[in-house]
């Protein structure tokens, strides 16, 4: 190593040490409260106008009683097995919709013939809005969990699908080569090149699919369920509980975040390797 | 006799009398080494791409445990040659033949070290040292990264990643990527282009060293022809797809950097490859 490298990389450390001084000045548990500090204000100005009588409860139900409502719901566990069934139904769209989209996209992304066999089809299948198609679903499955899981395999497949197939396309041929020059074939160049590569592409499609996986859900409980989360909304409003009907946005806005969460801390780890995703990096 | 030229002799029995007017380097740590790298015949070399004629007939032997220089213009061939050696390209007609140093028809085990790292991001340093062990790599590739490692002076970087070396580091992980196989022969691409010029000497003496250690066959493609005066035994020009220059650089190691007898050699060299425009 020469002195020179030695000195530009001990410059480098010092200033990335400067840059956390100067934006490290906040005490960092302030930095986890302020993204919650807005939602916060929010449901606390909310309540105060159900109190004061600014909002009518029979359209807005104030804060506490949305509380109340889950605090009835879950006590009876009418809400923990509706959750489970709109999980299982959401993870079992996303399990096998995800598989297929990945499939594909490697394929095509891969070899040049599967491309131009199956693309230009999957996009004009993706073109057609998924929710349009919910007449015909329910012609072809009648309204069970048949129709359900299509409609979320469907749209949770095309994200993945698109970006696993840019993902694929766009690893370093210098990379590819380097990896054939070095005896690797086959499997081996997928598993130590390719799939690495083209990840941080693949999770894009990922928290992208989960976004679409809750939509899809949320409408074909809505219309045609004997359980879930949406069917628990679709009863609420028959019988006018504004409360439950809130409730149950809370619950999709809640589960989606934490979908969120899971993906991000997925990423986060099998990307450790990214600059971007380096904490020391981020500063 | 060196091992380098009773191979470069026995070339000569059997085909066209190519017989080097020179003695490789001898002496300087080299005897201690057994010799193990390739030798190398090309015949009639010829590489086009669609209607351009990239090598035009190269005939040229290399002996075993020998550092040759290829040296040219931009667009002269010299990369596509390498490309050809190394077997990522195949040649469009002409022939490419290994021996080992004792003459045995063997296909040598070559490793490439490119112009740019190509180090796997997603790999800490020592995985991606794994990576030249290929196939081969079992129960002992820990040892043999570690060794790699210490041999380019990272050992202590192993578990980083390479996102966090510098320029120079990521080159010497991948020089120990390219050595951990122990190979026959080593093919530089311009490894040291990219290089700032202090971090280019340090990374010039490091690749004489392992050399003189290890006693592969290498050949290094440059356009600095400081650089390839520095290290080689012997320098090619390469121009317009054949050989312009095949000349020895004789001068023991190790060589004093900017001295009188390499730079006139410098100028020779400087001097066939402009005196074709």
């Amino acid at each position: 190593m020469t002195l020179v490298a030695d000195a530009t990389l001990k410059g480098r450390a010092e200033f990335a040490t400067v840059g956390a001084a100067v934006s490290g000045f906040r005490p960092p548990r302030l930095d986890a409260v302020l993204p919650y500090l807005l939602p916060v204000a929010v449901i606390a100005l909310w309540q105060l106008a159900s109190s004061a009588g600014w909002i009518t409860n029979r359209f807005m139900p104030s804060p506490l009683d949305v509380a109340l409502a889950f605090w009835d719901k879950a006590s009876s566990g009418e809400l923990a097995t509706n959750i489970a069934v709109s999980g299982g139904r959401a993870l079992a769209g996303l399990a096998i919709g995800g598989s297929i989209g990945f499939l594909l996209g490697l394929a095509n992304g891969v070899s040049k013939l599967s491309e131009q066999l199956t693309d230009t089809t999957l996009q004009m299948i993706r073109t057609i809005p998924n929710l349009a198609l919910i007449p015909l679903v329910i012609l072809w499955f009648g309204i069970g969990e048949e129709a359900k899981l299509f409609l979320s395999t469907l749209g949770v497949m095309f994200p993945i699908y698109l970006n696993t197939f840019h993902g694929v396309r766009n690893v370093d041929p210098a990379l590819v080569e380097m990896g054939r020059a070095y005896g690797m074939n086959g499997f081996t160049l997928f598993r130590r090149v390719i799939f690495p590569g083209a990840l941080p592409s693949i999770f894009v499609g990922l928290r992208f699919s989960l976004g679409i996986m809750w939509i899809t859900l949320i409408v074909s409980e809505q219309i045609a369920a004997s359980s879930g989360i949406g069917h628990m909304a679709n009863q609420a409003r028959e019988f006018m509980m504004t409360d439950v009907v809130v409730l149950t946005l809370v619950l999709y806005a809640a589960l989606g975040k934490l979908a969120d969460v899971i993906a991000r801390t997925l990423e986060g780890w099998t990307l450790r390797w990214h600059p971007a995703y380096q904490k020391t990096a981020v500063a | 006799m060196t091992a380098a030229t009773q191979a470069a002799r026995r070339f000569t029995a059997g085909g066209r009398p190519i017989e080097p007017d020179y003695a490789p380097a001898s002496g300087f740590a080299r005897q201690a080494t057994a010799r193990r790298g390739a030798a190398i015949r090309i015949g009639g070399l010829h590489k086009s791409f669609g209607d351009n004629a990239v090598l035009t007939g190269v005939d040229l032997d290399i002996a075993a445990g020998e550092f040759v220089a290829i040296v040219g213009k931009s667009g002269c061939g010299k990369s596509t040659l390498l490309r050809l050696l190394a077997g990522l390209d195949a040649p469009s007609s002409g022939r490419i033949a290994f021996s080992d140093s004792q003459g045995g028809g063997v296909e040598p085990l070559k490793r490439i070290v490119f112009q740019e790292p190509r180090l796997l991001p997603w790999e800490s340093v020592a995985g991606n040292v794994a990576v030249g062990l290929g196939a081969g790599a079992g129960a002992d590739t820990a040892p043999k990264v570690a060794e790699a490692l210490a041999e380019v002076q990272l050992s202590e970087k192993s578990g980083e990643w390479p996102s966090k070396l510098s320029g120079g580091q990521r080159q010497r992980v991948a020089l120990a990527r390219a050595l951990v196989s122990r190979p026959d022969l080593l093919l530089f691409d311009e490894p040291l282009g990219a290089l700032d010029a202090l971090t280019r000497i340090t990374m010039q003496r490091l690749v004489e060293r392992v050399w003189l250690e290890q006693g592969f066959s290498a050949v290094f493609v440059t356009h600095d022809v400081t650089e390839a005066v520095a290290l080689a035994d012997r320098v090619i020009v390469l121009d317009r797809g054949r050989i312009a220059l095949d000349l020895p650089v004789p001068q023991p190691r190790p060589r004093q950097r900017g001295a009188a007898d390499l730079a006139a050699l410098e100028g020779r060299l400087l001097a066939t490859i402009f005196s074709r425009e």
